[in-house]
């Protein structure tokens, strides 16, 4: 667009229209920026009230900044704990998604094979399969395999994100050069050390992609470690604020436990997308040009 | 670089390791039963009595609490489908049951006849058991619930004056139909302009204060109502005119078409009650109307009208023992005040379709007394296994322990309660035993009606079509009750 | 090639295997008793009104498919959930397209905005249905649309109308997605040449004009992945469904009513409901695909 302006007449009309469409651009955005931001800024309002605050004022300020909810929904939900279970089994689901799929991934776009071919259909149809189709003989058949624990459900995240990240990396190797590998083997190198030291460098931004998608709603996921650990000690962060609502009574929400429990919960994830979000996005990006 | 990735590798893996390990200890059973509760809200204190009972016996109890609602039968059946099937499980109702039993998973209780087990199991009311055709008795009950409109004795005192409160009460729970229906006309006229006018109840007359108190001050309609919450008029508003018709649940289970067309009267007492229930509504911020607003869950939800009622701004609200923790939530002194008035609708004497001396005044002057849960014991078990549920059934509801769990801690009325001697830490709860006491109680009938028909298509058609709506006529509660019928005929 | 004609099967095995155990086994499980009396806990043989000894006994034939399509509900979820699923997937891509399009023209900032569109794909679960469930049904209702404010009954009572609801739906989908959909776009965008930008205004092409001949041609690749991720995003609904309206003032869409299906009946007919799950998952398989033909063939012809 820089350039497109170069070549047009250079007179000052012009600048100032430029100059308003910009300003109007920029209004515009900031406007759409709130709307998206309006319903965090909700979550983290309601964070520093109690019930009757909530209930009666869910848009005010709070009356008065104390952590005390905040300090008493980490308590309830055994905030450490839980965010150490939940961090390793997110990072280990993720781990295993990234190593399986990518390997996955690279041999199908090496391999112009029909069988490859077949292989690569069979996991994007996967990708339309509602979950509710396999809920139940998923769990029993893990149950009878012995594997209805948090290590199965491990597995069970490595099936579930199988899909969708094989079709990005698919994607992704398309565009990657042969020549780069061919090299490698001429030099003697062994397809483990072409996997770790040629391939997996090339595929990092992808890589990235891969790790935050399914890290962000294998955080977040509740129905599947609600139905594989359920109420047992190990659990994860939405189960234990799942468990920490219905202690809290049969009927009703305890709003002034859910808010503060909510966003403590989503901080880490947060922070991690802040963080990393040049690469997320770019990774994004380039899964989705090369696919 | 390389050094520090194979530590992570293998710290991850040895963590992996643990998390496997763990799912294997549990196949080898490490315990002799398992407890299934399906009350979430006593989580803690269960798990501290499976302690005790341990303690006590040397059996290891392995427990597991969820809330009830959407998600327990899901994990239920995600249990019952595994090797390690819970010993011993709830059943919340005839419902449930029809699974249960067809499935084979429920022993009938009944053939146990030996033991204190069988002693305790023989000895359970009628009326109480869990049964699909009167001679079964698959549950030893949880405890006892029980709703009807909750007032505080504070405003009562407010408004008939302070000596007056315990008689008032009295007087409101045997005042008929048009004596409550003029109680609630004249309280909506003190509301809007504190004037010392003069009310019947059961032939008596009281004087409302001349003007408002502290309480009374905060007051801007008669009555509290969750209009989002469409279990609260379709479940439960609805099972006290199915009173009038059915004697409990397996008898509403068994209707045939003819018996519900002949619910046709008491559904439009249904009806009429609403319509009164709902034109004298309490607001979060001022009275409130019919409308569009009144079934918005921001506005009119659970927690919302708990809110109303317990910042005074209500006098009556229909709920039940369970709220108690959330009333005492926001107003913990209010909740030290509260007592039930049964909940009234205009019956005609041709309304009441049972043969066992029901009566109009008696259906007014009763509330609901029901079990919502049961302990039922696994058929697929052990035979072994299952003695160690039976002794653990029977220390939980007979040994000083077991008992002191239940009322202290549950704060639950025990099925077996002597309703003389017990008192719970829980002014609803007293109100409830009270009620026992006294014989003034009703069933659960709409436990019995097909499922989902009660509150997922009644209350849903009632909240979409008729809450909305400002004034109801007399077709309206015609096309209510002929709605239900007919959907009950339907779904059966 | 021949080290990865050696190697294919050992590294394509492992995601097989996984494949096989989390998704096809059950699938295909829950294939099987779509044609069986199943109850979740044991198969019902209708012959002796028990708990069948085995699975053979149970079997129906095409009883749980000719009961789905004779339920109302399942209907009424069904054409629900392709109107929602029309809306959603133009709201969506519009709002993606238009945000791309003007985080692109900016230089500065650019990236901020970026991140704070994307933000809310970062969180799902309890809050989300009550904080917008606040935004529709007070700070809508009662206060920007109120006859007091701009007055748009329109936008009041959103999720008490079967209509509005599917526009209060798709509102708060494309809150949640067109952050992430923006950044495809963004990257189709500048994936396109500006040569073909200058070409055109030298010959005098205005802004739209480019817009319509250029942009949305070479777009094409983006569309065909957005649609495909947004088609299957809105096909199978639910959270979102059950936290706003639950269901009510006939808003049950499919993947709901899939679950709500055994809470019908007791005892609960599983099988009805995988039958409903099956029908589900042809349905979205034939769109998908459908549309994924048409836009590469539309990209082909570019």
């Amino acid at each position: 667009m820089k350039e497109l302006s170069m070549v047009t007449s250079m007179n000052e009309s012009y600048f100032l229209k430029k100059k308003i469409q910009k300003v109007v651009l920029y209004i515009v955005l900031s406007l759409i920026a709130l709307y998206t931001l309006a319903p965090l800024w909700l979550l983290l309002v309601n964070s520093f009230k109690d019930q009757a605050q909530i209930i009666a004022s869910p848009l005010g300020l709070p009356a008065n900044v104390s952590l005390a909810y905040i300090t008493k929904a980490a308590g309830e939900i055994h905030f450490l704990k839980a965010l150490l279970t939940t961090s390793v089994i997110t990072s280990l689901s993720v781990l295993l998604i990234v190593v399986v799929s990518s390997l996955a991934a690279w041999m199908m776009v090496r391999n112009k094979g029909r069988a490859s071919q077949l292989v690569f259909m069979l996991f994007v149809a996967a990708m339309l399969i509602p979950f509710q189709a396999v809920m139940y003989p998923l769990i029993q058949f893990f149950d009878d395999i012995r594997l209805k624990s948090a290590g199965g459900l491990i597995l069970m995240y490595g099936g579930f994100g199988l899909s969708m990240s094989v079709f990005l990396y698919h994607g992704f190797v398309k565009g990657v050069p042969k020549g780069v590998e061919e090299a490698a083997t001429i030099d003697g190198c062994s397809i483990a050390q072409m996997y770790l030291h040629v391939v997996m460098p090339l595929l990092k931004s992808i890589t990235v992609t891969v790790i935050v998608l399914n890290s962000m709603w294998i955080w977040n996921d509740y129905l599947l470690p609600f139905l594989v650990i359920g109420n047992s000690s190990t659990k994860t962060l939405v189960l234990e604020l799942y468990f920490a609502r219905i202690t809290a009574g049969q009927f009703g929400n305890p709003w002034q436990l859910i808010f503060p429990a909510v966003l403590i919960s989503i901080i880490p994830i947060i922070i991690v997308y802040l963080f990393l979000q040049k690469f997320i996005v770019k990774g994004i990006s380039d899964g989705a040009i090369k696919s | 670089m390389k050094k520090s990735l194979v530590v992570l590798l293998v710290v991850l893996l040895a963590l992996s390791a643990s998390l496997f390990a763990q799912g294997t200890s549990e196949a080898s059973k490490g315990y002799d039963i398992y407890v299934y509760n399906s009350k979430g809200e006593n989580a803690t204190q269960f798990a501290a009595m499976c302690a005790a009972y341990e303690a006590e016996t040397g059996v290891k109890v392995k427990n597991f609490s969820i809330g009830s609602g959407q998600d327990h039968m899901e994990t239920l059946r995600s249990e019952m489908n595994s090797r390690n099937k819970p010993t011993v499980f709830s059943i919340q109702g005839i419902k449930e049951l029809a699974e249960w039993s067809q499935g084979g998973f429920a022993l009938d209780l009944n053939t146990v006849t030996t033991g204190d087990f069988g002693k305790m199991v023989s000895a359970i009311p009628q009326s109480l058991r869990l049964t699909n055709d009167g001679k079964t008795s698959y549950g030893v009950p949880y405890n006892v619930e029980g709703y009807g409109y909750i007032v505080d004795r504070g405003i009562l005192a407010e408004l008939f004056g302070p000596s007056n409160v315990d008689a008032v009460t009295a007087d409101i729970k045997s005042a008929t139909y048009p004596e409550w229906e003029a109680l609630v006309k004249a309280l909506d006229a003190w509301i809007t302009s504190a004037k010392a006018t003069t009310v019947t109840l059961s032939g008596k007359t009281y004087t409302l204060a001349s003007s408002k108190g502290s309480l009374t001050s905060n007051l801007n309609g008669v009555f509290a109502v969750m209009g989002a919450e469409k279990w609260t008029y379709g479940d439960h508003f609805i099972n006290v005119a199915l009173n009038a018709v059915f004697t409990n649940e397996l008898d509403a289970n068994k209707a045939d078409a003819a018996k519900v067309q002949s619910a046709k009267g008491a559904l439009l007492a249904y009806a009429k009650a609403l319509d009164l229930k709902t034109s004298y509504l309490a607001g979060l911020k001022g009275k409130a109307v019919r409308g569009q607003d009144f079934v918005s869950s921001a506005n009119f939800g659970y927690d919302q009208v708990v809110q109303i009622f317990a910042d005074n701004k209500a006098i009556f609200f229909k709920q039940g023992n369970w709220a108690f923790g959330n009333i005492a939530g926001v107003n913990a002194e209010q909740a030290q005040r509260l007592e039930f008035l049964p909940v009234k609708m205009p019956f005609q004497n041709q309304d009441i379709k049972r043969n066992d001396g029901m009566t109009v005044a008696m259906l007014n002057s009763s509330i609901p007394v029901f079990v919502p849960n049961f302990y039922a014991v696994n058929a697929m078990a052990s035979k072994a296994e299952q003695q160690k549920a039976f002794d653990f059934l029977y220390w939980m509801n007979n040994s000083k322990t077991g008992k002191k769990f239940i009322t202290e801690d549950f704060a639950f009325i025990p099925y077996n309660a002597d309703p003389k001697t017990t008192t719970v830490p829980n002014s609803l709860g007293n109100s409830i035993i009270g009620y026992i006491a006294s014989g003034h109680i009703i069933g659960a009938p709409y436990n019995g009606s097909p499922a989902s028909w009660s509150g997922d298509t009644v209350g849903l058609r009632v909240m979409e079509n008729y809450l909305t709506k400002k004034t109801w006529t007399n077709d309206d509660y015609s096309a209510i009750a002929d709605y239900a019928i007919q959907k009950w005929i339907e779904m059966k | 090639m021949n080290i990865y004609k050696k190697w294919f099967w050992p590294l394509v095995m492992p995601s097989l295997l996984l494949f096989a155990m989390v998704i096809l086994y059950p699938f295909i499980m829950g294939m099987v008793n779509s044609f069986l009396a199943w109850r979740g806990t044991y198969y019902f043989d209708p012959e002796t009104g028990t708990r069948a000894t085995n699975m053979a006994n149970s079997f129906v034939g095409l009883d749980n498919y000719k009961e789905a399509f004779r339920d109302k509900r399942f209907v009424s979820s069904l054409v629900y959930t392709v109107k929602y699923t029309f809306i959603a997937v133009i709201m969506v891509n519009v709002a993606a397209l238009a945000l791309a399009l003007m985080v692109t023209k900016i230089t500065r900032s650019s990236g901020l905005y970026r991140t704070i569109f994307f933000l809310p794909n970062m969180l799902g679960g309890l809050a989300l249905g009550f904080i917008w469930q606040f935004i529709f049904q007070i700070i809508f209702t009662d206060m920007l649309f109120s006859p007091d404010a701009l007055h748009i009954p329109f936008f009041r009572y959103m999720t008490q109308d079967s209509t509005k609801a599917l526009f209060a739906l798709a509102l708060l989908n494309t809150w949640q997605y067109a952050g992430y959909m923006m950044i495809i776009y963004v990257a189709g965008l500048n994936n396109i040449s500006s040569d073909y930008y200058e070409a055109a205004s030298i010959d005098g092409s205005s802004y739209w004009h480019s817009f319509f001949k250029i942009t949305i041609p070479m777009l094409m690749p983006s569309f065909t992945i957005v649609f495909f991720m947004t088609l299957a995003n809105s096909f199978k609904l639910l959270d979102q469904n059950v936290a706003l309206t639950d269901g009510e003032f006939g808003t049950r869409m499919l993947a709901m009513q899939i679950l709500r299906t055994i809470k019908d009946t007791s005892p609960p007919n599983y099988g009805k409901a995988q039958a409903q799950a099956v029908i589900f998952f042809v349905l979205v398989a034939v769109i998908t695909l459908t549309q994924v033909a048409i836009t590469k063939k539309k990209e082909l012809e570019m």
